[in-house]
């Protein structure tokens, strides 16, 4: 269902006027029905999957919960002496953990099973395995970000951070809340899960920022990213394995463009809408393409998934006992390298999950990995870097500097994306070597003409496209400025804030008098 | 504090509506429409006794002026590039508001629009606003813009900007703002383009005449009866309705194109013989100018700047054959029984070279579209045209072409029927792509 349909905008004005209208107490209930309405929506099919990640996640929290009580209890009568103590506890750990990787495996298992079945059976030559012909299967909506946030609430409850739900509509509430389903954003247990059943007044505060959210958002997806999509796949997706660089270095330019936009402008809406409940949700863009490197990059990127794989891959990762153990020997090379190594490979793994969450295809392996793999050599050469720096006594607070490390990052950045858009291996390889050893300048307008066809329907989606993208650009230095464009926003006078409201609104009707056609979000395919 | 909160959501939407409405007049780039200036015309023109109804194919056809000569009545025609069937009633219905005196109304049937999406389903809208943008009458407007659209888009409707006209050239919008400001744009004149010419009353006349052959992409246009669209059809019915409660004379026609364009629509005679009987069920008369005998109009390519549309030389032979028809007691020893029969007692011709890219841009399929016998032998010579040379690459009765590899440039293909130049096509080709 597209945010932006008749069905939704009706569900969301009914679930919003009861919501303030009936008594709080039952204003989580609300939002759980108005949750099932959507998923009915979109296919009753949906309903099965996230209700056994619900159970199942509900139930191993519920033991896991119980033995950390126990424990908790034991140790508060004081009966057992600490050997006891400790061999209760690892008792406890020991069943804690066999419930864990159950649950664990049953949640993965699924999005594993839907995800990358055909793929592997494929590949290993037992086509006759593979289900609907071999064709990818229909994921339920929502998946991969439910099955993280049950999880996320799992490992939570498992490491004694949070206590476990008691209200098993409360949790199911958490993780089927309609605005996330589509895309995420992958939200914690201990702040929105919260946030979801506390009782709201009506503030228009938060309808205010809540709506020009959402507008901003729709603006970003509808007027820049779906008037960029027919082109992009115009330059990528044909059989052209020769094109000249020029060509490829606009389509993926485009793609830089679209991808945030499409992305982000998803997330704004989605956060727009859970601000209208007065409902804080974890925010996924920080304006990533003003990071100074690649590791910043990807703590302003898709902020979620990155914190998710800090907690509860990386940091496991790293404390398991064969890291340590490369930590001891890494440390007879210098304390840099004793951090450095074991962080560079437990990034290698964070991003090779990364990498094949979106997609079993290599050219996502290869994403992912080059991401770890510039990151962890980045790590590593931090104090060759740092000498460079000194010894050509460069101002590394200046802004000319920051600009440089922007502008690197933005490249480095980009040329992650042949890999993850341009869906053909060799292909990607080849596009990329044009991209450097053949730019052929010349050949760019005969060549956009020879894939686009007609330029004239074209040039009016790129006109409005454009529009949109200086409007990001620009409120992206003013929320970098002010940490945050609301914040920048709220400090202007009427005029101007009305005109900024005026200027979205204006940009994104104009674009649907070009229409796109129903090409839906990007991530919802994840 | 909350009547303050609810005053500023007024105030906001308020100069919100005012600023779209100026920001969309001034994208609209409609300065020199064509719809703009023929319905401003058609609000302010004394006595209109005719009305003809179409798109760009009747008003480039009937020569107005000589329409009053010949047959000594008042006639305009109030049609516009790609009017389809929904706003021709709504005009029907407009002309007959503002100029009671219409008595007999002739609506040209252009046979590809049978075949249109249903209304809902559109998804361009650049004729619904042209239209729309310049009916005065309210209730007109308003029940046109609702059947003519689905209700997803009814914003673009009653919003300015969201209506289809976005022209991205800033010329073209510098152009739009100087003439609202010095109120050229009010004075309804239409633009001096060359070989152009408004002849007032709906008519336009060209002075280009085609001396090429065609060549378009090639699309045969297979018609199948069950797939006209049902609003087409539910239209008509409203039509011939309205003409009946308002004692008007109702006849369709069907406006002449060139040989190109009909044998491009594959099943023309059965489509033609839908039509006729269907009108005479309805008691309606309906004339297929396109089978009129040589006799009474034989248009040559010449006739037409391109290959739908007629210029002011064939406007002129078309308008002096159709008043004497209009005007004949035996209207059918006018025309041939069929199209098939009109070809077949004409001599053997190329009217257009059409192609297709196959191969993903590799190489260049070519279709002869012409009268042509089957025992006629069809030869090309390929030439590579660079900067001013002329390069013959090969000659071939091959008509699929292979682009030279790892090139950009034009290509030039002679056709050729029995060793006789037909003509010639020039075809821009990219195979730089190619490893």
């Amino acid at each position: 269902m597209d945010l932006l349909s008749a069905k939704f905008l009706i569900i969301l004005l009914i679930t919003f006027v009861a919501y303030y209208i009936l008594p709080k107490k039952i204003q989580w209930i609300c939002l759980l029905i108005a949750s099932f309405v959507f998923y009915f929506f979109t296919g009753t099919f949906n309903f099965v999957f996230i209700i056994l990640s619900c159970f199942s996640t509900f139930f191993a929290a519920k033991i896991v919960n119980r033995h950390n009580e126990q424990f908790k209890i034991k140790k508060a009568e004081g009966i057992l002496d600490k050997e006891q103590l400790k061999e209760f506890k690892l008792q406890l750990r020991h069943k804690k953990r066999v419930v864990l990787l159950i649950t664990l495996l049953f949640n993965f298992g699924i999005l594993g099973f839907l995800k990358y079945w055909n793929t592997i059976v494929i590949s290993i030559n037992l086509d006759f395995l593979a289900l609907n012909h071999g064709k990818g299967l229909l994921l339920p909506l929502g998946i991969s970000f439910y099955t993280f946030q049950a999880i996320s609430y799992l490992m939570d409850v498992y490491n004694q951070k949070i206590s476990d739900e008691k209200n098993f509509f409360k949790y199911l509430l958490f993780l089927s809340f309609f605005p996330q389903l589509i895309q995420g954003p992958i939200n914690r247990y201990d702040k929105v899960g919260k946030e979801l059943t506390t009782e709201h007044n009506f503030e228009f505060e938060n309808i205010k920022h809540g709506l020009i959210q959402f507008l901003f958002g729709a603006m970003k997806k509808y007027a820049i990213a779906d008037a960029l999509y027919g082109s992009i796949s115009a330059i990528f997706d044909g059989p052209h394995n020769n094109l000249p660089g020029s060509v490829v270095v606009f389509g993926v330019l485009l793609y830089s463009a679209y991808q945030y936009a499409d992305f982000s402008g998803g997330i704004d809406m989605v956060l727009g809408v859970a601000k209208l409940f007065g409902i804080n949700m974890q925010p996924n863009f920080k304006r990533p393409y003003f990071s100074i490197s690649l590791a910043d990059f990807w703590r302003r990127w898709h902020i979620s998934l990155g914190l998710w794989m800090k907690d509860y891959v990386f940091y496991p990762f790293v404390l398991t006992e064969g890291m340590q153990n490369l930590t001891k020997k890494c440390g007879k090379l210098g304390k840099h390298f004793s951090r450095a190594i074991p962080a560079g490979i437990s990034n290698l793994l964070v991003f090779f999950i990364v990498g094949i969450w979106h997609g079993p295809e290599m050219h996502y392996v290869i994403w992912g990995l080059y991401n770890g793999l510039v990151i962890a050599i980045s790590d590593l050469m931090k104090p060759v870097f740092t000498k460079w720096t000194e010894t050509l006594k460069l101002n590394t607070k200046s802004f000319g500097f920051k600009l440089f490390q922007i502008i690197r990052t933005f490249i480095i950045v980009n040329i992650g994306w042949y890999f993850d858009r341009i869906y053909d291996v060799p292909k990607s390889f080849d596009l990329l070597k044009n991209s450097f050893f053949s730019f052929k300048l010349k050949q760019f307008n005969p060549c956009l003409k020879f894939l686009f066809k007609d330029i004239s329907h074209i040039s009016s989606k790129f006109l409005i496209a454009g529009v949109g993208i200086i409007i990001v650009f620009i409120s992206s230095i003013f929320a970098e400025k002010n940490d945050g464009l609301y914040e920048w926003y709220k400090k202007q006078n009427i005029v101007i804030r009305w005109l900024c409201l005026y200027l979205l609104l204006l940009v994104l009707i104009i674009s649907f008098s070009n229409p796109n056609g129903n090409i839906g979000f990007m991530y919802a395919n994840y | 504090m909350k009547n303050k909160i609810f005053i500023k959501v007024l105030l906001f939407f308020l100069f919100f509506f005012i600023l779209q409405y100026f920001i969309g007049r001034i994208l609209r780039g409609d300065y020199n429409s064509f719809a703009r200036i023929m319905m401003q015309e058609l609000h302010t023109d004394e006595n209109i006794e005719v009305l003809f109804l179409g798109d760009s194919h009747i008003y480039r056809a009937l020569d107005t002026g000589k329409f009053k000569t010949l047959t000594n009545k008042d006639c305009f025609i109030a049609g516009f590039p790609g009017e389809e069937i929904d706003a021709t009633y709504a005009i029907l219905k407009e002309a007959k508001y503002y100029h009671p005196e219409i008595s007999e109304v002739f609506i040209d049937i252009d046979v590809t629009q049978l075949f249109n999406e249903d209304f809902n389903k559109r998804t361009q809208f650049k004729h619904v606003y042209a239209c729309s943008n310049n009916l005065k009458n309210p209730k007109i407007k308003a029940e046109f813009l609702l059947n003519a659209t689905s209700p997803y888009y009814y914003l673009n409707s009653t919003l300015e900007i969201g209506k289809n006209r976005i022209n991205p050239k800033p010329k073209s919008m510098i152009n739009t703002f100087k003439y609202l400001i010095t109120g050229k744009y009010f004075k309804f004149s239409y633009p001096s383009i060359k070989n152009e010419k408004f002849e007032g009353r709906g008519y336009v006349s060209c002075s280009i005449s085609n001396k090429k052959i065609y060549s378009e992409n090639y699309l045969l246009q297979n018609f199948e009866l069950e797939k006209i669209s049902k609003d087409y059809l539910n239209t008509l019915d409203k039509i011939i309705d309205y003409c009946l409660q308002n004692n008007l004379k109702l006849t369709f026609i069907s406006v002449p194109e060139t040989d190109y364009t009909l044998l491009k629509q594959v099943t023309y005679d059965d489509f033609s013989k839908y039509l006729f009987t269907e009108m005479k069920e309805h008691n309606l008369n309906y004339y297929d100018l396109n089978l009129l005998k040589i006799e009474y109009l034989n248009l040559k390519s010449t006739d037409f700047y391109d290959s739908e549309h007629m210029n002011s030389k064939g406007a002129e032979k078309f308008t002096d054959a159709f008043c004497k028809l209009i005007t004949s007691d035996s209207k059918e020893n006018y025309f041939y029984e069929s199209y098939e029969e009109k070809l077949s007692l004409q001599p053997e011709k190329l009217f257009g070279l059409d192609f297709i890219e196959n191969d993903n841009g590799k190489s260049l399929e070519l279709f002869p579209i012409g009268n042509i016998k089957t025992d006629t032998q069809i030869s090309y010579k390929v030439f590579l045209l660079e900067d001013k040379n002329k390069i013959e690459l090969f000659e071939t009765q091959n008509p699929v072409i292979e682009y030279p590899v790892n090139s950009k440039g034009k290509l030039l293909v002679e056709c050729y029927m029995n060793n006789n130049l037909q003509g010639s096509i020039e075809k821009p080709f990219y195979t730089n792509w190619i490893k």
